[in-house]
């Protein structure tokens, strides 16, 4: 009988106020805090304190059988001290009830795991330290952006104390080879990965309120079948954003019934559930976990193509990631600030032209088309550049 | 003006407009506005504009939206079909069937829809928009219904290919004489072998005109060459340029800017821009092109100025409303307008304003103009670059050449360009 390994991540974007070429010089807030507190607010009333909610009457009830484990990015933590402190509470009070894991991540959200190593480390440091403080457990798992892995990683990863990954699986990836096991690195002996398994997440994170997918409704029972129809898995490891219990699926759904009752189902069927580190620390790598060009877990394309994959993309991001020295020798702690949180991916996936190729629009972008959301960020661009600079 | 006056007692002029300040996109409506502001001395004047909004207000000229007409006023099923089948007077140029086509789209063909109010057709705030030719459409429908049977006016002027079919079937309709006035040309929009729908609604006004009046020698020429229309039935009269309040201001980025102010368009020349820029910028790196508009060549100039890493010599502001252009012109150094066919070329004379010499091309109105202006041919890149580079690089060049400029500007008044139109109308009022 297979583990069952269930994590969730929390971010979200801060998003950027319209910027234009006379604030230039003048006007330094660029983010719109305005409508960062409102969404803030809808995803914690819809999905993120009934999902918390849910969970601590879970883990009351089955105690040290339920277990699961979360990760937050920097970004989101620090709108949920400003807006919505409770929802911290909450995660403190499910996390003092035990079997709750934190993973360590980027602070941004960001991409310095491939445009800047020192920023990279000096991130995985800080949100170290800042989930020690918040939730009195120090990380021994790491989880990049979207899941972003290559092998290119490995060494500082190891050098920087993290050699147990959470990693994305892709068809093309893992070939005929099964997402659930452990495996580890060709390139360092200790790296151990742990990679997603994309599909049967899916069936609760994408196709949950499908109609037409054949497995809808998904029921527990289903979903049971589904995991003991993987052959010779000894973990199913399913990796989600927690908003997808109640914000993408709202609560009309079934979704959070789904959860409810998910817990019952796999105990009496046998299965255990384990964290991350538990998973690590129980099975013994299986293969290798080849990863010559990065990987992630965005859906359609599993790597990087919609946040870096067109020039004005590139422009954006070299120009960003270019500042660093300054930013870091001026000293200014507003200025490190708002660079960093401008190096949110969000910012780029509003500039993928991949949308309007297809004659869709980008629902998650603000900005009416790709190419508005990069003239704004590059006025402020240069603004920063200015600030940084002077 | 005295004499005009008596001359014309008893007389009115019916306008027909697209833009008319508030409600404006280009230079189309600041013209209109001066225009009319210089005529109301000497002729009573009836504007109509598909909208207007309460801050439409020329005082002494009757301003008349259609969004304000009668809910009762329809087109219904009949009339809509009419519409749809295809636009009469455009039948005897066979149109093709694609250009036909594209006339049908839009409002009047939504299923489900069998008769839409006026009111709420030219309710919609986009000045043009995707329905255009469908409001184009309506726009002369709604013309003859309301103004067709009155005999309050002497003569109509109709301003720009959007007014044209109402002016015309205003002609056939009250037999009254039609002036059409040419701001700019479906060949300057799409090059010069263009020959679709809205070239031949400007063809049709042009040949159904008694008299053309164009922008420019420029657009005379023009007209005269790619729409057969004779010679002597047109006219040149220079658009005036109101005297307004200027300032300068420091800017906040360290470089030079150069600014571009217009549609982002084939016309406006995007490509000869980017070209001569980058010319500019490998000689003198401390500029910033600005570029102020939105237009379909937009992502491909943006594109290349990443696929350049030119990005921080750019600057790419979309739409920006008036008192952001200004802003702009409060800062820039040099204006540019490298336009591959430019009937007028507004901005060119309000950057002057503002104290910045333009460097623009022999292909525009304005050229003839501004004697002092730096001039070259559109793709003349080298040329372009050569002289930008001259005056960013040599200050006191610069002030001169705008100060220059800025002499010629008190020359251009809209009080004797509205004289000269004045005298288009005495020989048919008269």
């Amino acid at each position: 009988m297979p583990v069952i390994c269930l994590y969730f991540q929390l971010h979200q974007p801060e998003r950027l106020r319209h910027y234009d070429f006379i604030q230039i010089g003048n006007q330094h807030d660029y983010f719109d805090d305005e409508s960062n507190a409102f969404f803030l607010r809808q995803v914690v009333q819809n999905s993120y304190s009934p999902a918390l909610d849910l969970f601590i009457k879970l883990k009351k009830k089955y105690k040290g059988k339920f277990k699961l484990a979360f990760s937050a990015t920097g970004t989101v933590l620090n709108q949920l001290e400003r807006w919505e402190p409770a929802v911290l509470k909450k995660f403190k009070q499910l996390t003092d009830l035990g079997g709750v894991e934190w993973l360590n991540e980027t602070e941004t959200h960001g991409l310095s795991s491939i445009y800047h190593r020192t920023e990279f480390e000096s991130q995985i440091k800080a949100h170290e330290a800042r989930i020690v403080r918040l939730f009195g457990c120090k990380p021994t798992v790491f989880r990049n952006t979207e899941l972003l892995f290559s092998n290119d990683l490995v060494n500082d990863l190891a050098r920087w104390g993290y050699t147990r990954i959470l990693v994305p699986s892709t068809e093309k990836l893992l070939g005929q080879k099964s997402p659930n096991h452990v495996y580890k690195s060709p390139l360092h002996n200790r790296m151990l990965c742990l990679p997603k398994n994309s599909t049967l997440t899916a069936e609760i994170t994408r196709w949950f309120t499908e109609a037409s997918h054949p497995n809808y409704p998904l029921t527990t029972t289903k979903f049971l079948d589904l995991m003991k129809a993987e052959a010779g898995a000894e973990t199913i490891n399913l990796f989600m954003d927690l908003e997808r219990i109640g914000e993408h699926q709202d609560s009309k759904s079934g979704i959070f019934d789904f959860f409810e009752h998910f817990p019952e189902a796999a105990i009496k069927a046998g299965l255990e559930f384990l964290t991350p580190s538990e998973v690590f620390d129980t099975l013994t790598p299986v293969g290798k976990y080849d990863v010559p060009s990065p990987v992630t877990w965005s859906f359609p394309t599993y790597d990087l193509s919609y946040i870096n994959g067109s020039d004005i993309q590139q422009e954006a991001i070299t120009r960003l990631y270019d500042l660093a020295e300054w930013v870091y020798a001026k000293g200014d702690a507003q200025l490190l600030e708002d660079w960093r949180k401008l190096q949110s991916t969000d910012h780029f996936f509003y500039m993928t032209p991949r949308f309007e190729e297809k004659g869709e629009k980008n629902i998650f972008s603000p900005f009416p088309s790709a190419y508005d959301a990069y003239n704004n960020y590059m006025n402020i661009m240069v603004d920063m550049e200015l600030r940084a600079k002077r | 003006m005295k004499q005009s006056l008596q001359a014309f007692s008893g007389k009115k002029v019916l306008m027909l407009g697209w833009e008319f300040p508030p409600i404006q996109s280009g230079g189309l409506g600041v013209a209109c506005y001066g225009l009319a502001r210089a005529l109301r001395e000497i002729i009573p004047l009836r504007f109509v504009v598909p909208r207007t909004v309460d801050a439409s207000v020329l005082e002494g000229v009757e301003l008349v939206g259609l969004n304000h007409m009668a809910k009762s006023k329809r087109i219904t099923a009949p009339e809509l079909s009419r519409l749809e089948g295809a636009l009469p007077e455009l039948e005897y140029y066979q149109l093709s069937a694609v250009a036909c086509d594209s006339v049908r789209r839009g409002y009047l063909s939504q299923p489900g829809l069998d008769s839409i109010s006026f009111a709420e057709l030219f309710e919609d705030p986009e000045v043009y928009g995707p329905k255009l030719l469908q409001k184009v459409s309506a726009f002369a429908e709604a013309v003859v219904e309301e103004f067709g049977d009155q005999v309050d006016f002497d003569l109509i002027h109709a301003h720009d290919w959007l007014t044209y079919l109402a002016g015309v079937r205003l002609k056939k309709k009250t037999g009254k004489p039609l002036v059409v006035h040419v701001h700019a040309l479906e060949t300057d929009r799409a090059g010069r072998d263009v020959r679709n729908t809205m070239y031949y609604v400007e063809r049709l006004g042009l040949q159904m005109a008694d008299k053309v009046i164009a922008v420019s020698e420029y657009t005379r020429q023009m007209v005269h060459e790619h729409y057969g229309i004779r010679d002597d039935k047109i006219v040149a009269i220079h658009n005036g340029i109101d005297p307004q309040p200027v300032f300068r201001q420091e800017h906040h980025v360290p470089e030079k800017i150069v600014a571009f102010i217009g549609r982002l368009t084939h016309q406006k020349g995007p490509f000869y821009l980017l070209e001569t820029a980058e010319k500019v910028i490998r000689e003198f790196p401390n500029v910033r092109f600005v570029i102020a508009g939105t237009g379909d060549k937009m992502k491909e100039m943006i594109d290349w100025t990443a696929f350049k890493g030119l990005s921080r010599n750019f600057l790419f502001t979309g739409f920006i409303n008036r008192q952001k252009v200004e802003q702009l012109l409060a800062v820039a150094d040099v204006y540019f307008m490298p336009s591959v066919s430019e009937p007028f070329g507004l901005t060119a004379l309000e950057a002057a304003q503002f104290g910045i010499p333009c460097v623009i091309s022999k292909q525009s109105g304005v050229a003839e103009l501004l004697e002092h202006a730096i001039k070259a041919d559109y793709f003349d890149t080298d040329t372009f670059a050569r002289e930008i580079l001259r005056l960013l690089r040599d200050d006191e060049y610069r002030h001169q050449v705008a100060s220059r400029i800025g002499h010629q500007l008190e020359e251009m008044k809209w009080d004797d360009a509205a004289l000269r139109v004045v005298r288009v109308y005495r020989d048919f009022l008269i």
